[in-house]
């Protein structure tokens, strides 16, 4: 069964009605690793919203399925227990709570959803500190409120703590690598890649060829104007860091929409 | 002339309470100067009444249904139904209950219940100011006879009911040179009011005098029943050179409960007085804090947190009055608001002419749960001199939605996504209050408190 399959996705600013996502085409695999790229405000992280439920979009048209279910029905939060997770192109602050504790709260949620056993502390502590040397996170960071104060580059990282810990099917990153310096970039990518395995999907969004240098995709997909306008593998990442994206916005629609989701509208 | 209905409730309201005083008074045989205060308090409140929203000191707090109540004082004696239930009330206050080992004076009804010494420092007294009043007068009468501080407006009102009515309360003296580690605990426990019997009325005062460079905590704690209850209660601390306060007030009252209750701290050089708040509603509640920084380089600190839920209303009032120079003021209170509940916030900071290198700074924050609820928040900064430092801020705002949704992006329901936020806002003035027994209490309480229920935070 495929991960995900998004087919002819449309999704408005429910505030105004301004039509973002204009038809959007996708299936991803059980293991296959999927990058989006295209120019600033083309609509990738307005995707990565509307997959993992963020409120003030419509959904105006298209269906998008996670492991054949309607994804587009559940609420957030049983997105996350169902097993999508987004790592935040800007992770959000939360004085007060204590790193450890939000996530000791976030995987017993989702492992009680999933029929699996809660973690105790001890248990807790045990996963948290394999993970977190996977990401080279401090124990510091873990003490402190959820990414209050951290730089850039620790909010991200965090991010990839809490994909590791959350255990997903899906994961969609969005620029996890964009703040990071080149060691940084290593070690995040290195933690992504940890958790590369035949099942787990990813939907990696960036600006830069270099990450999938660390992550190799499987597909590169362009997205301009809220559509895909064109599809390939590795390659194309490194022809876009070359040229630009002018060749290719005006371009043919590359991507083959699954005639059946198309034909079923 | 015949007055509106409401006005003539109110009216007779006062009417029934100076006739109340003037009878309790005559119960109570006492010196004349005791005498006279309490004429006195029966004099003034007769002419003031009680405040109105025309006060604008009172401007967001409507006293009427308060005035309509016909409260009555305990008898004497106290029954055993209301040991009983005292008891029980205390037994739920968790880590600070009847197990609780430190010093501990505790009120029912406004009546002496309990007092365990614990293991209280020798040469501190901590006693009931009833007993002082019937051994050894002349021990209180300065402090009691003493003007009230300039500026502290209750004063006016439930000040002067507080002396019509005065009768028990608590007296600490702190000597010297003296550190008192363990809280000393101060419980006032209203029993839920028994069907055939009017709602019971509390006027307390405690007198807390602490001498030269020394220290204690001092936690006051109100606990109630369900059903109506006044409570009007005032502490009056002076702080010596050097001396240091830490003060919690819990305010654990049932949902029909009136609560009053004023603190006023003289500050010599180098005092430093901590007020913590803890306001968890009642019908109308009103908190007042006075610091009064008169002596050079004293310095105080102001936390509260103050929660109402539909049919509610709490008040916080702050005033910190600069007189000399070098102090510093720290002021922090935040409002959770739900339901139709309704919080306020008026907090004066007040720079003398003489008061030069103060440094204050004050933040109120006010979280909004639902549609209904409604805060009022009023900063006021009077400054008379250019060399000081002041800021103040306030803001009131709802939770805020990119932080609910990065909660439910990792699997929370929005329920709890919600409570875990609204905890976090609260806590953070739960982490300033100095005694681990309070904090524990207060998170379990905080988190009782909240729409959905929250796993205990350990890790925090
Ligand atoms: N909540 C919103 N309200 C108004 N406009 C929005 C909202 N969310 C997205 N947009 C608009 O939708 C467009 C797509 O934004 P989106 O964030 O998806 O772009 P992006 O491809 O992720 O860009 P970037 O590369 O800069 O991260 C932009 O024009 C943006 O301003
Ligand atoms: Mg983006």
């Amino acid at each position: 069964m495929n991960l995900l399959e998004v087919t002819n996705l449309h999704a408005a600013i429910e505030e105004d009605g301004t039509e973002i996502l204009k038809g959007i085409n996708l299936v991803i695999r059980p293991g296959e690793v999927h990058a989006i790229m295209g120019p600033n405000g083309s609509g990738k992280s307005t995707l990565a919203h509307v997959l993992s439920g963020r409120p003030g979009y419509t959904v105006t048209q298209g269906t998008a399925l996670f492991l054949g279910k309607d994804l587009l029905a559940m609420p957030a939060e049983i997105r996350a227990r169902e097993g999508v997770f987004l790592a935040f192109q800007y992770p959000v602050e939360i004085p007060g709570v204590s790193n450890t504790y939000f996530l000791r709260t976030a995987v017993n949620t989702v492992r009680k959803h999933r029929g699996q056993p809660e973690l105790d502390a001890i248990d807790f502590l045990a996963l948290l500190d394999g993970k977190a040397k996977l990401v080279e996170m401090e124990e510091a960071l873990l003490n402190r409120s959820v990414n209050e104060g951290f730089s850039g580059g620790e909010k991200k990282r965090n991010e990839v703590l809490q994909m590791a810990i959350l255990d997903p099917k899906l994961a969609i990153l969005d620029e996890t690598d964009s703040g990071l310096d080149i060691d940084a970039l290593r070690i995040a990518a290195a933690g992504v890649n940890a958790l590369r395995d035949g099942s787990r999907g990813m939907l990696v969004i960036t600006h830069y060829q270099r990450l999938l240098d660390y992550i190799i995709p499987d597909f590169v997909h362009v997205l301009s104007d809220g559509k895909i306008v064109k599809s390939g593998d590795k390659e194309l990442a490194k022809e876009l860091e070359a040229k630009g994206y002018s060749w290719i916005e005006k371009g043919p629609v590359v991507t083959a929409p699954t005639a059946a989701g198309v034909a079923s509208r | 002339m015949t007055l509106p209905a409401r006005a003539s409730a109110i009216h007779d309201g006062v009417a029934t309470l100076v006739g109340r005083a003037n009878g309790f008074a005559a119960r109570r045989p006492s010196p004349p100067w005791l005498q006279k205060l309490r004429t006195a308090g029966v004099s003034a409140f007769e002419k003031l009444g009680f405040p109105s929203t025309n006060d604008e000191d009172w401007r967001f707090t409507n006293l009427a249904p308060l005035a309509r109540t016909a409260f009555v004082l305990s008898p004497d004696e106290v029954s055993l139904a209301e040991r009983t239930a005292a008891l029980e009330l205390e037994a739920r206050l968790g880590p600070l209950g009847l197990s609780s080992p430190g010093p501990r004076i505790v009120f029912v009804n406004g009546r002496p219940l309990r007092w365990n010494a614990g293991a209280l420092t020798s040469g501190v007294s901590f006693e009931w100011l009833k007993r002082v009043l019937a051994h050894s007068p002349e021990r209180v009468e300065r402090a009691l006879v003493a003007p009230a501080p300039e500026g502290d407006s209750s004063n006016k009102f439930f000040g002067a009911l507080g002396d019509a009515f005065l009768d028990d309360g608590v007296v600490l003296r702190v000597p010297a040179n003296t550190s008192i580690e363990e809280p000393l605990f101060i419980l006032h426990v209203a029993t839920p009011a028994w069907s055939s019997e009017a709602p019971r009325m509390v006027h307390t005062r405690n007198l807390f005098t602490f001498e030269e460079n020394s220290s204690a905590t001092v936690v006051e704690a109100y606990l109630g029943g369900s059903g109506p209850s006044l409570m009007n209660a005032r502490t009056d601390v002076t702080l010596a050179k050097g001396a240091r306060l830490n003060h919690v007030k819990l305010q654990l009252e049932g949902p029909e409960a009136f609560h009053v209750g004023q603190l006023a701290v003289d500050h010599a050089a180098g005092a430093h007085a901590a007020s913590h708040v803890f306001s968890f509603g009642g019908k109308v509640v009103r908190n007042e804090i006075a610091m009064s920084l008169r002596g050079e380089g004293a310095t105080t600190e102001l936390n509260g947190l103050f929660c109402a839920t539909s049919g509610q209303h709490v008040d916080c009032h702050t005033l910190i009055d600069h007189a000399l120079p070098r102090g510093s003021s720290v002021e922090l209170y935040k409002g959770v608001l739900d339901g139709t509940g309704r919080g306020v916030f008026d907090g004066k900071i007040l720079v003398r002419a003489g008061a030069v290198r103060t440094d204050a700074r004050q933040t109120n924050r006010n979280l909004v749960l639902s549609n209904s609820a409604l805060v009022d928040s009023k900063p006021q900064l009077e400054i008379h001199n250019n060399d000081v430092r002041c800021t103040h801020g306030s803001t009131t705002g709802r939770l805020d939605a990119d932080a609910v949704f990065y909660l439910r992006s990792r699997g929370l329901s929005p329920e709890a996504a919600r409570a875990l936020l609204t905890y976090a806002f609260g806590s953070e003035l739960i982490e300033k209050v100095p005694s681990a027994d309070v904090r524990a209490f207060l998170e379990n309480h905080l988190r009782a408190w909240l729409p959905a229920n929250l796993a205990a935070p350990e890790a925090r």
